[in-house]
């Protein structure tokens, strides 16, 4: 039987030789890192899987808000048109100041009025879902038939930022109505 | 020499399954993560495909008369005419699959010949007035409004 | 000191073998993400580009409301072209997208009879699928 200094023994002490320990721990460590860096590619992967399905919400419902502004007269229509099951609710001026942009078009007052409305993680309407569109209904100087801008901005609670804007117009005729 | 060999596999067994151990626990969350991620991108795909292609449809064929909603056995039918053909592009739920198919305005239907969009079990069609629609799918809810007016339309206001 | 006598060349074989799988399931999984994450920042693109456009339609709206209101015609707007049916077309083009915005004259005013947004789209040439005698 030959003895030998590697994996099965070393020597004629018995003790295992050095070459056994090294590889045990290159074993341990290259399949730890492998295992690691696996993991971190999965948890990544998972999380572009739901920031593509956020993103792609967002834009559904940024889209319905741009159709409900194309298709109104007023911020009230805008509601009345996306609103169900009590999601809406138009924030007053101070809210809506803390919360939108100033219009820098408009003559000095802050014309920006934002219609708030809810949904949950499936899209339907839910007054205390988490996920809410505000829709910014920029109206031009008084007195001047124009164009009413439209931010419009998609929230979710877990994110401070805005997931989505979109940004549109609707022309508004002196008569009050569309063309 | 058997107790050694026997020591030997038992070491070798326990040291194998502390690895296979991690490793099995990474396989499970990478192979539940990749089926969330199929599921999401299906998803996607499903909601990109009805929603946006509903409201494609009539963004593109958008003329005074064009998008109408007619009904059929109960069921609504959005109607796109296609100019002045007399013939127009139909969607409808059929067998629970929003399906669309090709043929006479006021005429009769095709589902057995209509091209599937996608699946749904609900297919609703709310008129809100102003020429302004909502359709409602499993995949979610389209809006939109006609941006062109009928005349009859334009002498109201 | 007794030595544990461990064989380790058939683990870590094994190991390998695993770790090759999963490192392909891994790179899939990237993949398939990746892939969903393009199509939806395609998807939030082509609306920002279709409301740009409808921006801009509205814009063209604002406009020959203007001319009507100063007893102008239809015709002098700007980049409108009329056709045989009496409607004026105004066409817009964002990205790959065009708008293409019909009116007609009613009553001092105007009316929209058409708004279409449309992808420009080329034919492939050079594939003859079937030559008649």
């Amino acid at each position: 039987m030959i003895e030998g200094s590697g994996r099965t023994g070393g020597g004629k002490s018995g003790h295992p030789g050095t070459a056994f320990y090294i590889e045990a721990l290159l074993l341990a460590g290259v399949f730890t890192i492998v295992v690691l860096i696996l993991t971190r590619v999965f948890v990544m992967s998972g999380q572009m899987g739901k920031d593509a399905a956020l993103l792609t919400n967002a834009v559904h419902l940024a889209e319905n808000g741009a159709e409900a502004v194309a298709s109104s007269r007023s911020l009230e229509e805008v509601r009345r048109l996306l609103e169900e099951n009590g999601n809406g609710e138009i924030l007053e001026s101070s809210k809506a100041e803390a919360a939108g942009e100033a219009y820098e078009g408009a003559s000095g007052e802050n014309r920006a009025r934002i219609l708030r409305v809810h949904y949950d993680e499936e899209l339907n309407p839910d007054a205390e879902g988490g996920i809410w569109m505000d829709i910014q209904w920029i109206e031009p100087d008084s007195g001047e038939e124009g164009l009413v801008k439209s931010i419009i901005n998609i929230y979710r609670t877990d994110r401070p930022d805005p997931v989505y804007t979109l940004e549109t117009e609707v022309f508004i005729s002196e008569k009050g109505g569309q063309l | 020499m058997k107790r050694d060999g026997g020591s030997s596999g038992v070491y070798t067994m326990v040291i194998a399954v502390i690895f296979l151990a991690g490793f099995f626990l990474t396989v499970v969350f990478g192979a539940l993560t990749y089926r969330d991620i199929a599921a999401g991108q299906s998803g996607n795909n499903e909601k990109r495909a009805l929603l946006s292609y509903l409201s494609t449809c009539v963004r593109m064929n958008d003329t005074t008369g064009a998008v109408s909603v007619a009904e059929a056995d109960g069921e609504p039918v959005l109607v796109i005419a296609d100019g002045q053909s007399g013939y127009a592009l139909r969607i409808y739920r059929y067998e629970d699959k929003l399906v669309e198919d090709y043929g006479e305005a006021q005429g009769a239907l095709y589902p057995d010949m209509a091209q599937v969009i996608g699946e749904t079990k609900e297919f609703r069609i709310e008129a809100l007035g102003n020429d302004t629609y909502r359709i409602i799918t499993d995949a979610g809810r389209v809006l939109f409004g006609l941006r062109s007016r009928s005349e009859e339309v334009a002498a109201d206001d | 000191m007794k030595h544990v006598p461990i064989k380790l060349g058939p683990l870590a074989l094994l190991l390998t073998v695993i770790s090759i799988c999963m490192t392909t399931l891994g790179i899939l999984a990237f993949a398939t993400a990746r892939a969903d994450w393009n199509l939806a920042q395609k998807y939030a693109d082509t609306v920002q580009t279709r409301y740009t456009l409808e921006a801009r339609g509205q814009g063209f709206l604002r406009d020959a409301a203007k001319a009507c209101q100063e007893g102008k015609t239809l015709q002098e707007l700007a980049d409108t072209r009329t056709e045989e049916d009496g409607i004026f077309y105004k066409t817009l083009e964002e990205g790959e997208f065009r708008l293409k915005i019909g009116i007609v004259s009613e009553n001092g005013s105007f009316r929209v009879v058409s708004w279409r947004i449309q992808r420009e789209w080329e034919p492939e040439g050079g594939l003859d699928l079937w030559m008649s005698d």
